[in-house]
């Protein structure tokens, strides 16, 4: 007759062995299955990445064959065929320099606001004159320069009497030439707004006459 | 072709935003140009003709929103 403990110590033991034969066994029939399981996924990945960077290839040839064809800048779409405007509403991708085209200068807010003054000097029907720009509204003149404007009753006659004021946007850090666009705009519409800059100093006044009272600058100046 | 809105500011000539005439809601747009102006005393021009609207409709293609002037 064994002590308890002895036969116990041989059960466990005899338990030790069964569950190792049982797991060898498992793991026998599993790990081939599992690495055929990983071959495929391994072969699969690759055949999609190949066939994806077949499929780059072919869009890339498609897209600088028939979307831009030889000599012409793509304007406006970009090679992802996005609209990407600037600040201006200027196309960023003009010069297209991965096609090896010419890149075209990028145009400053300067350029952009002397190129929307061109506009608006066509559509008030005023003219740059010496550094200035003319303004004629009836049979009055404003001649405006550089935050500063002169109104002549009779711009035939020389000796004809004046008034002259300073304007300033309200809202600061405009170009120069987009000033003189909204002054521009402002006379060409309602050129009485012209007594009430030259009357009522650091008051602004919106293109309709009436006062606007948020005005950020009131106070500074 | 979308119709914008643009206004000067410190960068330039800027695209506040863009819509479709045909299809935007038109209260819509004219609701934001309000808001807009109240904000910034902006109020609206017509860029085709040079003249200050009262309204947006779906006539207009470019809108400049013309900012309030000081005498000083």
């Amino acid at each position: 007759m064994w002590p308890p403990f002895v036969w116990r110590r041989a059960e466990e033991r005899e338990c030790h062995r069964v569950a190792f034969r049982v797991q060898a066994r498992v793991m026998a029939m599993t790990s081939p299955l599992f690495s055929a399981i990983v071959l495929v996924l391994l072969v699969g990945v690759i055949g999609l990445l190949k066939w994806r960077l077949i499929l780059a290839g072919f869009r890339g040839r498609d897209l600088t064959q028939t979307a831009t064809p030889p000599g012409r800048v793509n304007e406006g779409f970009n090679s992802y065929g996005l609209h990407v405007l600037s600040p201006g509403g200027l196309s960023l991708f003009r010069g297209n320099s991965l096609g090896g085209r010419p890149i075209t200068p990028r145009v400053t807010k300067e350029q952009r606001a002397e190129a929307f003054l061109r506009r608006i000097l066509a559509l008030t029907g005023a003219t740059k004159v010496e550094g200035g720009y003319v303004l004629n509204v009836g049979k009055v003149q404003f001649q405006l320069r550089d935050r500063f404007i002169r109104r002549l009753q009779d711009p035939e006659d020389p000796k004809s009497p004046y008034e002259e004021t300073c304007f300033y946007l309200v809202h600061n850090g405009m170009p120069k030439a987009e000033e003189i666009a909204t002054a521009l705009l402002h006379l060409s519409n309602n050129p009485e707004l012209f007594d009430k800059w030259a009357l009522q100093n650091g008051v602004a006044f919106k293109a309709d006459g009436t006062m606007f009272d948020r005005c950020p600058l009131i106070g500074l100046r | 072709m979308n119709a914008k809105i643009v206004t000067f500011s410190s960068q330039g000539d800027s695209t506040l935003f863009e819509y479709d005439p045909a299809t935007a809601d038109m209260d819509e747009v004219n609701r934001v140009i309000a808001e807009y102006e109240a904000k910034t005393g902006a109020q609206p021009f017509d860029v085709a003709t040079g003249e200050r609207i009262e309204k947006i409709t779906r006539a207009q293609n470019e809108v400049l929103m013309v900012h309030p002037i000081a005498g000083g």
